[in-house]
């Protein structure tokens, strides 16, 4: 049964749900180098420097929570999550560098000139693939907070 | 000696003062361990361990010139949200199957506030 009462969201986690689902949608395009072209996709790479560490640091909390639980006791859920988290943040942070190293078209257009280095390039390539499986796995991951909160802002609540 | 108790208003502000000081400060944090990730990633480029990564000679083959946006190339896009849906229905399926065979017990005052990650 589905009422419609509206439930209050606090504003924090609806920026957090905002820009997850920025970096997602960003990320998603970014990776489809052939329909976004080389320009859009250094564009949109570059957006990645200023909210990669925005999230992390909206996060610190959970990290932070999480660590010291899991070193308590582990969870199977809860590990698996954080253990992607952990692998995620670097590939990721590879994969923005690198791609800044490398970039033919908008760092270029402001004046500054990459080298192209083929180990970044390599690099780049590598790590946006493994980007691709991790972050589907992290956002998969946290499927039931994204869910709760898209339930709120469309003003449903399941009541049983 | 009475308690002197700041208006709201000082106290708010003291609250947001003491916000963005944290975030700065955990900002910092977090750009100085991407600043070492960075480092490392030169470090690795300069090691022998540097062949492991593929010389980008493949990258032509498999991603095209990327000349410009082209909606000609919307295959790309649904290709890319194809793997990303597949992968998280996955998932979450086998999330929902565990939860299922599992159930969490409820807790015993049902709470209206959605939290940040938990």
């Amino acid at each position: 049964m589905v009422s419609t009462r509206r439930l209050r969201t606090p504003r924090r986690a609806l920026f957090d749900f905002w820009l997850d689902l920025t970096m997602l949608v960003a990320f998603t395009l970014d990776y489809s180098f052939n329909f976004t072209g080389l320009a859009v996709h250094e564009w949109i790479g570059l957006i990645f420097v200023v909210v990669i560490p925005v999230h992390l640091v909206q996060h610190w909390d959970w990290v932070m929570r999480t660590t010291r639980r899991l070193i308590r006791h582990r969870r199977g859920r809860e590990a698996l999550r954080w253990i992607t988290d952990l692998l995620l943040m670097p590939v990721l942070v590879i994969c923005v560098a690198s791609g800044i190293l490398i970039s033919r078209s908008a760092l270029p257009s402001l004046g500054v000139t990459m080298t192209q280095d083929a180990f970044w390039l390599g690099l780049h390539t590598t790590t946006a693939d493994v980007s691709v499986a991790l972050v589907a796995l992290h956002v998969a991951l946290s499927w039931r907070w994204a869910w709760s909160i898209i339930r709120r802002l469309t003003g449903k609540r399941a009541t049983s | 000696m009475g308690m002197v108790d700041h208006p709201p208003t000082n106290r708010q502000e003291g609250h947001v003062v003491t916000r963005k000081r944290r975030f700065g400060q955990r900002l910092l944090v977090v750009v100085a361990v991407i600043a070492a990730l960075i480092g490392l990633g030169y470090i690795w480029r300069s090691s022998p361990l540097a062949s492991i990564v593929s010389d980008g000679s493949d990258i032509g083959r498999r991603r095209g010139d990327g000349a410009a946006f082209s909606l000609n190339n919307i295959g790309d896009l649904l290709t890319t949200i194809a793997i990303g849906v597949g992968g998280m229905s996955f998932v979450i399926l086998i999330d929902k199957a565990r939860r299922h065979r599992r159930p969490i017990r409820p807790a015993p005052k049902a709470s209206t506030a959605v939290g940040t990650e938990t």
